[in-house]
């Protein structure tokens, strides 16, 4: 399968020889395998790397400045993390805590303090603890305005909040319909993990080059904003649209929101707060 | 200078508020479009470093054709030459009959957005024929954005609006495909002054609250919505730019604006034009001299001395509204040596929310 241009293709390590295309996101389940295979890799083409442990990173030594890595954190050893500081302090190394983890808060707040770059990666709407979250937020807000913070996505939602980017938690959860592409173990291609089974575009066999768009599931995707507005739904007078752009309800059309709104709205109004100040001081 | 040049007062909608309904429909000749734009190339050559803006309006323009348009295009060449450099040239259409034939006889024409009015209330807003205005609507938009044609939408506030003020206003800043919105109230032209539409029409009051609303609303987004006439009071009071005001609220609309029947009668604007009062003359019988002198055109330059003679003598908002537009205070008075109907409106708007951030504008400091 030779994927359009624009798209960045999520694929698991035993699959990466059978996709052409520029961009590649390389899953790997064992870093033992990578090792092996790192000689024959097309490093050109991968753009990133996510790895099961931080511990997997001495391993790749000789491919640091390759790539982006991603690295999980299991656990909450922090003697391990400052065991691994000078290596996992690279530009190019991401820490990424689950965000089911019961430790999110704290792990994402310990990692940042140590100038790691931290990241929760957006899987499913309910998978978040939901007042975690709520205290991210506070906490990203609340410390930017002396410093700037490393924990994504929540400072990209900031930043896009700030400057009215066209980003929504598709983008933040690597679901830009026109972005991404997910490959999953068994080569079925969709958006990404979480909508594999309900909207597969096909499988790497079936899918030729540009296909993609002509799929039932991407159009679907593809025209969701669209009809949002034209059936007027709740979704299209939300306060939180611009944020979530109904990324939490496309999967379940009746997901309770209201605790992710609430979060999103504190966000936005104190973006706006900090505008609206600006605007006026600008012109006293 | 701005033209509205009414290039059909036919329309395939049905809007119960429509404020340009004519029994009888005209279209737009050639020869009044060769008039009507020499008439343009007289006001570029008097003015060296000044643009025209033509906009092309209606009833609804995009019932002419695409051959049609091939021929305006052609026009403005024979009657422009290099001058069409500094013409400006908008649309004000319910899009509806949008097709990617008609956006390519329309792209080489169009410099300026096409301007879409458009409501999120059943019954306001309709098309003639089986199909819905919202079908017709979002397909029009994938054509425009397909020609890299860009749409604002008009919005009519109505009593609806007022009550769901910020359920409107949310629905357009989030909308993907539109960009800007100017909120204009409903006024009684056309059928906006039959009984039926009695129930959607606002008071002085009401546009007051609204304004008032969507003020608060604008500065919760950080005063960063493209939304008229909230980012233009702004610009007036907080950036101290009254000049960026709507012609509504600048008191020099006569020197600014005309508009154009398809008959060739020339008007102070388009709302003159759907009245039918106070003609310059007529495109085959004047040109810009003539309009220039017009005794109609130098009353309606009185009206500001009128006013600062009489009602607005001791306003001290008077630079962000100048009596606002004359032909409202036509409408509602039978007179232009009046405020308009929204002035307590705008009154109260103006001290509960722009007192708060420091004294008006005063008169002597207007440019």
């Amino acid at each position: 399968m030779t994927p359009p241009n624009d798209y960045t293709v999520s694929v698991p390590l035993a699959l990466v020889e059978d996709l052409d295309g520029p961009a590649l996101h390389l899953r790997v389940d064992d870093c033992a395998a990578l090792v092996e295979a790192a000689d024959h890799l097309p490093w050109q083409r991968i753009r990133e790397v996510t790895l099961p442990s931080v511990d997997d990173l001495p391993a790749l030594e000789a491919y640091y400045g390759r790539v982006r890595w991603n690295l999980w954190w299991k656990g909450f050893d922090v003697g391990r993390l400052l065991d691994l500081l000078p290596a996992l302090r690279r530009q190019t190394v991401t820490v990424l805590v689950a965000p089911d983890d019961p430790d999110l808060y704290d792990k994402l707040v310990v990692g940042e303090s140590l100038s790691l770059n931290m990241a929760m990666p957006l899987t499913d709407p309910d998978a978040i603890d939901l007042a975690a979250l709520n205290s991210l937020v506070s906490y990203v807000l609340i410390t930017s305005a002396t410093r700037p913070v490393r924990i994504e996505p929540l400072v990209s939602m900031v930043k896009t909040a700030a400057d009215r980017e066209d980003q929504t938690l598709w983008d933040f959860a690597g679901e830009n319909v026109h972005r991404n592409l997910f490959v999953d173990d068994a080569g079925r291609v969709s958006i990404s993990a979480r909508l594999a089974d309900t909207h597969p575009y096909g499988t790497l066999r079936e899918i030729k080059s540009g296909e993609v768009e002509s799929s039932e599931a991407f159009r679907r995707l593809d025209g969701y904003a669209e009809g949002l507005f034209r059936d007027q739904t709740e979704c299209s007078t939300c306060r939180a649209f611009p944020l979530c752009g109904s990324w939490l309800r496309y999967a379940d059309p009746q997901y309770d929101c209201e605790v992710w709104q609430l979060v999103l709205t504190s966000l936005q109004d104190a973006v706006g707060d900090a505008e609206r100040a600006r605007a006026l001081a600008r012109h006293r | 200078m701005v033209i509205i040049l009414k290039m059909s007062t036919a329309c395939n909608g049905t809007c119960v508020y429509c404020s340009a309904y004519k029994d009888k429909p005209q279209h737009l000749s050639v020869e009044v479009a060769q008039r009507a734009l020499g008439l343009a190339a007289e006001y570029l050559r008097a003015d060296l470093r000044g643009h025209v803006h033509i906009i092309l309006h209606g009833g609804e323009p995009m019932l002419r054709s695409s051959r049609f348009y091939a021929t305006f295009d052609r026009l403005i060449d024979e009657q422009l030459g290099a001058l069409r450099s500094r013409l400006r040239v908008a649309m004000q259409s319910n899009l509806t009959l949008l097709t990617p034939a008609k956006a390519e006889a329309l792209k080489p024409i169009l410099t300026r957005p096409i301007g879409t009015s458009y409501d999120i209330y059943p019954g306001v807003r309709g098309i003639r024929g089986d199909q819905s205005l919202d079908e017709r609507w979002y397909r029009a938009i994938h054509v425009a954005r397909e020609a890299d044609i860009d749409t604002g939408v008009v919005y009519v506030v109505h009593q609806q609006t007022v009550r769901d003020t910020e359920k409107v206003w949310t629905f357009f800043r989030n909308h993907p495909f539109v960009p800007t919105v100017r909120f204009n109230p409903l006024y009684a032209e056309g059928l906006g002054k039959s009984d039926e539409v009695a129930d959607l029409g606002i008071t002085a009051d009401q546009w007051g609250e609204f304004l008032i609303r969507g003020w608060r609303l604008y500065e919760r987004d950080g005063f960063r919505p493209s939304f008229a006439p909230f980012n233009e009071i702004f610009a007036a009071h907080v950036k101290r730019e009254p000049h960026q005001m709507s012609c509504s609220h600048k008191g020099n609309c006569y020197n600014t604006h005309m508009g154009i029947d398809p008959d060739g009668s020339i008007y102070n604007c388009g709302r003159w034009s759907d009245t039918q009062q106070y003609s310059y003359g007529t495109v085959f019988d004047t040109d810009r001299e003539g309009i220039l002198s017009s005794e109609v055109r130098l009353n309606l330059a009185k009206r500001q001395e009128v006013l600062l003679q009489g009602p607005c003598q001791d306003c001290k908002w008077w630079v962000y509204c100048h009596g606002g537009c004359p032909n409202d205070a036509y409408l509602e008075h039978g007179t232009i040596e009046a405020p308009t109907k929204w002035c307590q409106g705008y009154l109260a708007f103006f001290e509960e929310c722009l007192r708060p951030l420091g004294e008006p504008v005063r008169r002597e400091e207007e440019r």
